[in-house]
């Protein structure tokens, strides 16, 4: 057992063995002698202390409950401590000869890195190590970002890139997700960026043609697909949710704003042809989140098969409409909504028992 | 056990640091390299203060931002900013850009035209030269002056106050454009885009350009330059600075650097 996931799923299989005992017993199932229980507990409070000591797992709800506190806690500190370093250089650095604002800029990043990767020998649950984490990837950004301005230099999308690689570097060594989503969106504008200007566009405006946004997508749903993350928690799915948002936000933005299209088209057959792109994708990520088990994939395109039926019924209705009605057929959909899912959730249970 | 200093993540994240770092600064180092490929003696007209938004004391760092302008079509004057029509952006210079704005579909409305996207050129920047020449005979114009109440007003503004940075020419080709405008005292050439734009005149389509930015246009004024600006600090935030000069150099990528800045007496 080598990660801290490893170690809490096996802490927590424990504790699902503890309870399922407990049932089994109280219902007469099953009976143990005591010197079975006192070895089987000695063995699992052994076990447990093990992993505690080791990976600073959560052996029980509780502490399961005040581990989630602290990981809020661990996620606002990095926010308001990545700010706080973005304030206070600019706070000051006006102050400094240009010699020193680089080397101040240079050394932080440099020293912000060492003492992250310092403190995740001493720190294994990981919490104050995702604190200066976060921090050490806000000063390598400003260290590139402030250099720009100091040297009047062109803004290039090839820094998005090398903050991307930063930010995966700390993410999959840390088993970071913040860091992880900000090395997604890193890539998502590089790519997003290229992708205009290999169209003819200057870099900067790359959201002004939404379709830039594609490829992006893509690649981050074959990474979700054919990189290995059973060691890495959530690192799959949020690549998979993140891919997606990819594909959806620009369709809708499309659906309702045709002249952002490549397409040499009328308006009206762009915008609804990507309406209908969005339901058609919508309605094939929910059937390919039921058939592999993908909640993240299944609410994904549930939001967004819902954002863009709300989008249309407000486009169709809201002006001829009166609004308790409008807001009755809105209802009436989310229930028929509900009866569909209610199926699909039936049928999946259906095929476990089968299996079973 | 690999101590932590030797695992591939402290190693990637240190070489991706310093390699960073480097291009950077190697960069910067080459644009200022050697004799700049253009030089320009500007003023406080040509500079304004860019406090990007900031409250006071929150941004110690001093900003000037370049506030080159374009003659319009059809305007009197315009103190600063390149977003109208240029006069000398018109089809045929689309054409010679290779900057086309998109016909949806053969045959249809001049509705169904849409803008181009932003694409990247050269611009050619004029320091107090013809363009501001021309400008300034025809805003104070003596025909003018005598049957317009405002005339007089835009005039001095134009003579005292109002940017001489004029956007002349923009051009793919960097070597020809300098052969064009050799002299590097009053043309600079830098890196901007434009963006194609078509329009329905009297029926029938006219295509024009606008320039939507500039690639790099502002300055950070170093410390050993705030004494000239102690005025502008003082009021910070209103984009208006006292009288001062400077000279602005743009090097081998064209980006732009404060050579020298002085205060300057005020003339009124």
């Amino acid at each position: 057992m080598t990660t801290r996931l490893e170690a809490q799923a096996r802490v927590d299989q424990v504790q699902a063995f503890r309870r399922e005992l407990q049932l089994l017993e109280s219902g007469g199932h099953v009976e143990l002698s005591a010197e079975q229980r006192q070895a089987i507990e000695a063995h699992h409070a052994a076990l447990s202390r093990e992993l505690t000591l080791a990976f600073d797992v959560d052996p029980d709800a509780r502490s399961r409950q005040l581990s989630l506190g602290m990981r809020i806690a661990s996620f606002l500190g990095a926010l308001s401590l990545a700010a706080s370093v973005f304030f206070l250089f600019y706070r000051f650095w006006g102050e400094l000869t240009v010699g020193a604002q680089v080397s101040v800029l240079v050394v932080a990043s440099l020293l912000t890195f060492v003492f992250t990767v310092w403190l995740r020998t001493r720190d294994f649950a990981g919490y104050f190590t995702k604190l200066a984490a976060f921090v050490s990837f806000c000063c390598f950004v400003l260290n590139i970002s402030m250099l720009g301005q100091i040297f009047s230099i062109t803004p290039s999308p090839n820094a998005f890139l090398v903050w991307a690689a930063f930010a995966l570097i700390l993410a999959y060594s840390l088993d970071m997700r913040l860091l992880l989503v900000a090395g997604i969106a890193c890539i998502v504008a590089f790519v997003a960026a290229r992708c205009g200007t290999w169209a003819g566009m200057y870099w900067v405006h790359f959201g002004e043609r939404p379709e830039n946004f594609f490829p992006a997508a893509l690649l981050l749903l074959l990474a979700s697909h054919f990189i290995d993350h059973r060691r890495l928690d959530g690192f799959a799915a949020t690549y998979r949710v993140f891919g997606l948002l990819t594909v959806f936000g620009p369709i809708l933005v499309l659906g309702n704003w045709g002249e952002g299209s490549y397409l040499l088209s009328d308006v009206d057959l762009i915008e609804g042809g990507y309406q209908i792109a969005g339901f058609v994708a919508a309605a094939l990520t929910i059937w390919f989140g039921v058939r592999h088990g993908l909640s993240d994939v299944i609410n994904t395109g549930i939001t967004f098969f819902v954002i863009l039926l709300y989008t249309k019924f407000y486009d169709w209705w809201w002006e001829i409409m009166p609004k308790y009605l409008f807001f009755l057929v809105a209802g009436l959909t989310a229930i028929l909504f509900l009866f569909v899912l209610r199926r699909l959730r039936g049928a999946g249970k259906l095929a476990m028992t089968e299996a079973a | 056990v690999t101590p932590w200093y030797r695992r591939w993540p402290f190693l990637a994240g240190i070489v991706l640091i310093l390699v960073t770092n480097a291009v950077v600064l190697g960069g910067a180092l080459y644009n200022r390299s050697g004799e700049p490929e253009s030089r320009l003696n500007l003023m406080e007209r040509e500079l304004q203060v860019a406090y990007g938004g900031w409250r006071p004391g929150e941004n110690s760092a001093f900003t000037l931002r370049l506030e080159p302008r374009v003659a319009q079509r059809g305007h009197l004057a315009n103190r600063v900013g390149y977003g109208g029509e240029a006069d000398w952006l018109d089809g045929a210079k689309l054409d010679e850009l290779g900057i086309q704005v998109r016909q949806r579909s053969p045959g249809d409305e001049l509705s169904t035209y849409s803008t181009s996207i932003p694409a990247d050129v050269f611009l050619v920047l004029e320091m107090n030269g013809p363009a501001y020449r021309r400008q300034l005979a025809d805003t104070c114009d003596p025909a003018r002056l005598a049957r317009e109440e405002r005339a007089k007003r835009i005039c001095d503004e134009e003579t005292h106050r109002f940017s001489r940075l004029f956007i002349v020419d923009a051009g793919l080709d960097r070597a020809a454009l300098r052969t064009k405008y050799s002299d590097a005292g009053m043309y600079a050439i830098v890196h901007g885009q434009i963006q194609a734009v078509a329009a329905s005149e009297d029926g029938r389509l006219r295509r024009y350009g606008r320039i939507r930015g500039l690639s790099s246009e502002d300055m950070q004024v170093p410390p050993s330059m705030r004494a000239a600006m102690a005025a502008a600090q003082s009021r910070r935030g209103t984009r208006s600075t006292g009288p001062f000069e400077a000279t602005v150099a743009f090097g081998r990528r064209l980006e732009p650097w404060l050579v020298r800045l002085s205060a300057r007496a005020r003339e009124d």
